[in-house]
């Protein structure tokens, strides 16, 4: 069971993928990502990473996105129509590049590793994963660097607000 | 006071030094300390070469060698030069009369000078200099210290002469003796690595000491030791002004008369004669280059007079008499009669920086005269100058009883002696031109009607003591400087002659040459053969510029082609000009065409050209597309990672 | 399972997709997305190895890569609306002011 819902996911990961490079009008690339990001998350949890699924689904497809989908209304409503599917020379050479990339990588990376027997899951550790366990550890091994993470949002929050001010006194716009 | 005898160049030395630094201002204080510097300095150095004179006296003569080394100039592997002054009969008599003789002169530039605003101090600097270089020359031990002399003379040589540069012509005249002078050099520094190199090899001696030289002149193969002498001889006639590098000496003249009495009449232009008398050793070992010393000095001699006939500066006149007397110096060294050239350079020094001196005080009574043609009876207005003058003009003509007739005697009698008749009879020729043009100047000068300007008649007067005083006593010597020098023939002892034998032997008992010894009556037939002509040429000069004054133009129109090649210095500045300076110019222009231009800054504009291409091309990477940039990013990971992993 | 083969394979093609969208597209706000993706898929892969080695190391590492992750939207897209107040468009082509 466990065995067919994970090649589903994959497959739809790799389609949504597709699509969100693909889609001419940029919501709907948005939207296509979200989906991506949700069958990535749906293998999270099948192998039993549950924590790490639910941040994902919330944090990345929910906020991250959400915000995106924000910025692209302000933005880019306007580029929907044209679209020129016109290649430039530096692009097929890296398109090019990227595809020996991907051969190689599987060839060296992957095929040695190759097995496509059963999924077992019945070897994963009872609480691996789970919301205590996490907790556990985020605050005994890894604190100094849930702190400094916590530091670092907040210098992302205050740059962001900074770049976006409006400066006072402007007419137009 | 002979291990002190570093002294005689330091006195000039000192004195360059302060009124080369600080002259300019003390010349506003006061002129007298810039003379008050620089002429007790030359005295000094007199007073310690004639002290070290009276003890070298008291030696007996086969002692008189000292080597006295100051410091260590520098060291090269086995090659060793010092800055070491030599001390010996040969080497003190040069140090006398250079240092007696240039103290007269700078006496009597005090009041040559003394007019001349915001430079008196610049002449004396170069003046001392001149005497530090010349000193150094003529003490040295070795060739590199004398080498050193012979290069500083040679500047301050072009900057006396062109000390008035603001005019151009004289600028030029100092550029002209300079360059001359070097051309000259060239063949000494040839010779003197010549024979440094043959002697090294020969005998694995590397040395530029004259005594170590000398002492194994003989393992030099006879040929090498002529061409090194002939190269030695190609830089002094570069210096004392013989054929073929002599043009420089008459255009000298456009330097301040006390400068061409002592430069080129008392002593830079005797350097060359001295290099050849110390290198007698050498010169004897390869015979062949003392002929031609001997030949080129007579022929010189000769060929000097005979432009010397129809001048009309005077300074010219006196100019051409010191190349033809240099000449006969040449001549004396050349026959092997050594101390005979020296000699002569001691007389000559005398009588000749006289001439000039006297030349001097005429154009300063003139107010800048030179011209003969605006001269003449002067005789009553500048007594001293013209007794003077008449005495110096006496002994360069040879006349008995003066100077010049013991030197002129003793070298044209060895001439004789050793079997050089065609130069004997070239020397008595060119001692018959001698004593008439030296008179044509004498009666020109000073006899007859004044011819001068009216307003230059006004202002004739005679010179001031401190320009008489050395003059006087310059005629003295030119009178009885001579009697160190008597022949036995005639009853004297001719002490200079055994005084400088010792410094033309180094250790070689044998002498190379057979010794002839004449007759008695023999010498005395030569003797008056020299008078004889000397009073004749006296006598023609009597008869064409005192009593029949229309014969000099008579004689010009009958042989205008003698007289055109005479006065015109048989054309050699214009055959020399179109023979090698034409063709130089000519191929320094084709050189500057093609290579300065075409290859030089071809190379130059093909940096250009590449770089400028090379960045044109390169300017296309800088798109400003982001994406662009990424896909060498990626190009750059996917790389390393492929290559490292 | 006993190899992480698929899991391997689907990280890479989502890591070249991601690669081929930043060049390709035009639109800035797409290509940040898919910068995203690429981030994702190296997320997806250290998840891979924390299941297969046991070891819950890789998972804590992707937590902090999220937050960060998270971050780096934010003030990109803060810089997106600047830009776009200035230009008035986010076509990459466009955005050529380093050009010779």
């Amino acid at each position: 069971m466990d065995v067919i819902i994970f090649f589903i996911a994959v497959v739809f990961a790799m389609g949504s993928a597709i699509m969100v490079v693909g889609a001419k009008n940029p919501v709907h690339s948005a939207l296509w990502m979200v989906s991506t990001l949700f069958c990535t998350a749906v293998i999270y949890l099948l192998l039993g990473f549950d924590f790490l699924a639910a941040i994902q689904v919330i944090v990345y497809a929910g906020a991250i996105m959400m915000l995106i989908v924000y910025v692209i209304m302000l933005t880019s409503i306007e580029e929907e129509i044209k679209r020129k599917y016109k290649l430039r020379l530096f692009q097929i050479v890296g398109i090019a590049f990227i595809v020996i990339f991907f051969i190689q990588a599987v060839r060296y990376g992957m095929v040695p590793l190759h097995g496509w027997e059963g999924l077992c899951w019945k070897e994963i550790p009872e609480r691996f994963g789970s919301v205590n366990y996490v907790a556990l550890k985020l605050f005994t091994k890894y604190v100094f660097p849930f702190e400094l993470v916590s530091v670092l949002l907040l210098a992302g929050i205050a740059g962001a607000v900074y770049l976006a001010k409006k400066e006072k006194n402007k007419e137009n716009r | 006071m002979i291990a002190k005898v570093w002294l005689i160049p330091l006195f000039p030395l000192i004195g360059v030094l302060i009124n080369g630094i600080l002259g300019a201002k003390l010349e506003k204080i006061s002129k007298k300390i810039i003379h008050w510097i620089a002429c007790p300095a030359v005295g000094l150095s007199f007073l310690v070469s004639w002290m070290i004179f009276r003890e070298l006296l008291n030696l007996p003569p086969a002692h008189r060698h000292f080597e006295i080394v100051v410091y260590n100039w520098f060291t090269s592997g086995e090659l060793s030069v010092n800055v070491a002054y030599l001390v010996d009969p040969l080497s003190i008599t040069m140090a006398l009369f250079v240092t007696g003789v240039g103290f007269l002169i700078h006496i009597y530039s005090i009041g040559y000078m003394i007019h001349d605003e915001g430079r008196y101090y610049r002449y004396f600097t170069y003046l001392n200099l001149f005497m530090f270089s010349m000193i150094n020359l003529i003490l040295a031990n070795n060739f590199v210290l004398m080498f050193l002399g012979w290069e500083g003379v040679g500047v301050c040589s072009y900057l006396l002469i062109g000390f008035w540069f603001e005019n151009r012509e004289f600028a030029s005249a100092g550029k002209k003796a300079f360059i001359y002078n070097r051309i000259g050099d060239y063949g000494f520094i040839l010779g003197m690595f010549l024979l440094f190199f043959t002697l090294g090899r020969k005998t694995g001696i590397y040395t530029f000491n004259f005594s170590e030289i000398f002492a194994h002149v003989n393992f030099i193969p006879v040929s090498i030791a002529t061409i090194i002498g002939l190269l030695l001889f190609l830089g002094a006639t570069g210096k004392s002004a013989q054929i073929p590098l002599y043009v420089w000496l008459p255009d000298a003249m456009a330097g301040p008369t006390p400068v061409s009495a002592l430069i080129h009449a008392a002593t830079m232009v005797t350097a060359g004669v001295y290099m050849v008398a110390r290198c007698a050793p050498l010169y004897m070992h390869g015979p062949f280059a003392l002929y031609v010393v001997a030949l080129v000095g007579g022929i010189t001699a000769f060929y000097a007079a005979t432009m010397a006939l129809t001048q009309h500066d005077i300074k010219k006149v006196i100019a051409y008499s010191t190349i033809s007397q240099l000449g006969y110096m040449f001549l004396g060294v050349g026959v092997y009669a050594f101390a005979a050239g020296v000699f002569h350079i001691v007389t000559h020094s005398f009588f000749k920086a006289l001439l000039f001196l006297g030349a001097g005080s005429v154009i300063h009574a003139l107010s800048g005269e030179q011209d003969m043609r605006k001269m003449g009876g002067l005789k009553d207005k500048l007594p001293i100058t013209y007794w003077t003058f008449l005495i110096a003009c006496l002994a360069i003509s040879g006349i008995p009883g003066f100077s010049g007739f013991f030197s002129k005697d003793m070298i044209l009698g060895k001439a004789f002696e050793n079997g050089y008749y065609f130069l004997w009879a070239l020397g008595t020729i060119t001692a018959g031109m001698t004593s008439f043009y030296m008179f044509r100047v004498l009666f020109l000068t000073f006899h007859g009607e004044c011819r001068a300007d009216e307003e230059v008649k006004k202002h004739i007067h005679e010179s001031p003591p401190s320009m008489t005083v050395p003059m006087i006593i310059l005629a003295i010597l030119s009178i009885f400087g001579g009697y160190i020098g008597v022949p036995e023939a005639l009853g004297g002892s001719n002490r200079i002659w055994k005084f400088l034998q010792p410094s033309f032997h180094y250790g070689h008992e044998k002498v190379h040459i057979v010794e002839h010894h004449m007759s008695l009556g023999v010498e005395y037939l030569l003797m008056i053969i020299a008078v004889i002509v000397a009073v004749l040429g006296i006598y023609i000069a009597y008869l064409m510029y005192v009593k029949n004054r229309e014969l000099p133009e008579k004689l010009a129109q009958k042989y205008p082609l003698l007289y055109r090649l005479s006065y015109n210095k048989w054309y050699v500045d214009e055959i020399y000009e179109g023979l090698i300076g034409r063709p130089l110019y000519f191929l320094g222009q084709v050189l500057w065409m093609i290579w300065d231009e075409l290859i030089v800054d071809g190379a130059v504009r093909f940096i250009y050209g590449t770089v400028r291409g090379v960045g044109g091309a390169l300017r296309y990477i800088q798109t400003g597309n982001l994406q662009f940039y990424v896909v060498f990013l990626l190009l750059g990971i996917l790389i390393t990672i492929f290559y490292i992993l | 399972m006993h190899s992480p083969a698929v899991l391997i394979f689907l990280s890479l093609f989502l890591f070249c997709l991601g690669a081929v969208g930043v060049i390709v597209r035009r639109n800035l706000i797409i290509v940040f997305m898919c910068i995203e993706l690429m981030l994702n898929s190296a997320n997806f892969m250290l998840v891979a190895f924390s299941h297969f080695l046991k070891s819950i190391d890789g998972m804590m590492f992707v937590l902090f890569v999220l937050a960060i992750a998270a971050a780096e939207a934010g003030v990109g897209l803060a810089l997106f609306v600047v830009l776009f107040r200035n230009k008035g468009n986010i076509d990459s082509f466009k955005i050529n002011i380093l050009k010779h």
